[in-house]
């Protein structure tokens, strides 16, 4: 009851995984004061490995969000469980505690964004009903045991939420090279450390808007090719989509908020070719050697302990959910 | 009538000379009133908590002569202030010694204690308080940052590095202290240090830096900006 009661009402939540070393507390969990615990991030877990959230049992949260691949799923745009492509690239849901807010082009908080992949119906992703929860859920002995123990109420759509977004919080990812070298002054190899120089320079400024401890900070960047896959209502050619984390930029291809992109070096010469001006991203020139220094620096952000660490990883022993 | 007269003026002569009467126990009726019950003696806890806060106030007059030092040219002038910053510090130091004696678990006190000592040049006695400090909190980054400066005086760069990367991972802001009193040293080295181990460490510590200032969100005072 104390722990439902300290659990109701909180718009953000925040967690207490084990952070990397050094890291700071996650900025989610400054807003509020209470903390998460671990049958909530477990619950959360369970249900963003089960597929029977969707409306056909095929589909869940890691049909998109997979862990290997820093829990992006290697297409451009996802497929939901009716077969309905999505909009945009499944982004990666990594150190989501230090954001502050998500989605492509909303700013939504964390349980706010979950409504579009459980309940959108253009395009369909996981195709669920608002205002019913499966059955198969209800009946799971699992979740009566769990919702039970941490939740005053039955199994509802806002607790499941609540759960999802525990476990998303979760996730941070820290160790990789860079912040074995950052934390652990473990440096890189020189080559990586040049395209770090490269990357942090005025003359391709990229930590202007991949800076900050997710690489992203918070920006939205307007896109200056006019859409013809989608159209914002038809008005406007242009929509601003925020900057992706470039952590484990390494797996998680293809690239950019529409999946255009299959490798990091397209991406260089989309940047180097000058794509907004008005935005300062005005271009560059960069040598072969500058772009291997770059992509070497980008690879040292590959936390290899995060993709394969099992707390983070499917907890079902049986086939049903995916 | 005369024999009524004289009892009388006797018990009212009598009863002048025995005063007022008292309560039992002492002390007058008005004004002045009873004696207060004894103060409760301080804890040692407590007393070491004063000296303490007074060895604070002496560092922190000597940090005022040192700013007033740092910006005068008269060297007789500077000399004069010298003398009073060590003064003070040597009260400081006196001031924490009594505090340890009171709590000697008080980590701040032996911290606080190392810096006054490390500021009159008894390094060795400086680490040694650094080093108690640290033995009953290992967590104190303040004693960290101190002992990681008196290490730098000292030329021991390898320790100085530690210190560094210890701070980056608990306490980002003292690393970045230490990291600015490092790069106050490089500009002025002390002598007699080995050269090409200064050179390395001059190397690392210009690396770290900028490794610093490109991981400034990471000082907290950024969060906002995420």
């Amino acid at each position: 009851m104390l722990l439902a009661s300290l659990l109701s009402g909180s718009q953000t939540i925040a967690s207490e995984p084990t952070l990397p070393l050094g890291f700071p507390k996650p900025h989610q969990q400054q807003s509020v004061n209470e903390p998460l615990v671990e049958p909530l991030i477990e619950l959360g877990r369970h249900l963003f490995y089960d597929a029977r959230l969707s409306t056909n049992d095929t589909t869940s949260c890691a049909t998109c969000h997979i862990q290997a691949l820093a829990f992006t799923d290697g297409k451009p745009t996802s497929i939901g469980a009716t077969g309905a492509l999505t909009e945009h690239n499944a982004m990666s849901l990594v150190n989501l505690a230090y954001r502050d807010s998500f989605g492509w082009r909303d700013k939504h908080d964390a349980r706010q964004q979950l409504d579009r992949p459980l309940f959108a119906e253009d395009p369909i992703e996981m195709g669920m009903n608002p205002k019913a929860i499966p059955e198969s859920i209800l009946n799971e002995p699992y979740y009566q045991s769990a919702f039970k123990q941490i939740f005053s109420d039955t199994i509802t759509w806002p607790n499941i939420k609540q759960a999802l977004v525990a476990f998303e919080l979760s996730l941070v990812s820290g160790n990789s090279e860079y912040d074995d070298w950052v934390f652990q002054d473990k440096p890189p190899s020189e080559a990586a450390i040049a395209g770090m120089a490269l990357f942090h320079s005025d003359r391709l400024n990229c930590s202007q808007c991949h800076g900050g401890i997710g690489f992203n900070n918070e920006f939205f960047i307007e896109e200056t090719e006019p859409r013809t896959d989608f159209q914002d209502n038809g008005s406007e050619p242009t929509i601003p989509f925020r900057t992706a984390t470039l952590r484990n930029i390494e797996v998680t291809a293809p690239y950019m908020h529409d999946g255009r992109f299959e490798t990091l070096e397209q991406v260089i010469g989309f940047y180097a070719a000058g794509p907004n001006p008005e935005n300062n991203l005005k271009g560059f020139e960069l040598t072969a050697l500058e772009t291997q220094q770059l992509l070497l620096f980008l690879n040292s952000l590959t936390d290899q302990t995060f993709l394969t660490n099992p707390a983070f990883g499917n907890p079902w022993q049986r086939a049903k959910p995916n | 009538m005369k024999f009524k007269l004289l009892v009388t003026f006797s018990l009212t002569i009598l009863l002048g000379l025995s005063g007022p009467a008292y309560p039992a126990g002492g002390g007058s009726i008005s004004g002045g009133g009873m004696s207060s019950p004894a103060a409760p003696k301080k804890t040692p806890q407590q007393l070491a908590v004063i000296n303490y806060n007074k060895g604070i106030k002496h560092r922190d007059k000597a940090w005022k002569y040192q700013e007033k030092s740092a910006g005068m040219t008269d060297a007789e002038q500077i000399a004069k202030y010298d003398k009073k910053v060590t003064k003070e510090f040597g009260k400081a130091a006196n001031k924490f010694e009594a505090a340890i004696k009171k709590a000697p678990r008080l980590h701040e006190a032996h911290s606080s204690l190392g810096y006054a000592l490390r500021n009159l040049g008894d390094y060795g006695a400086s680490l040694a308080a650094y080093d108690r400090a640290l033995d009953l909190n290992p967590s104190y980054t303040e004693a960290i940052e101190y002992r990681g400066e008196t290490y730098l005086a000292l030329g021991r760069f390898e320790a100085t590095q530690e210190a560094y990367i210890k701070l980056v991972q608990m306490d980002r802001p003292k690393a970045d202290l230490l990291m600015a009193a490092i790069q106050k040293f490089l500009k002025k080295p002390s002598a007699g240090v080995d050269q090409e181990k200064l050179r390395r460490f001059k190397d690392w510590a210009n690396t770290r830096n900028t490794l610093a200032q490109l991981t400034q969100d990471l000082s907290g005072k950024a969060a906002s900006n995420w």
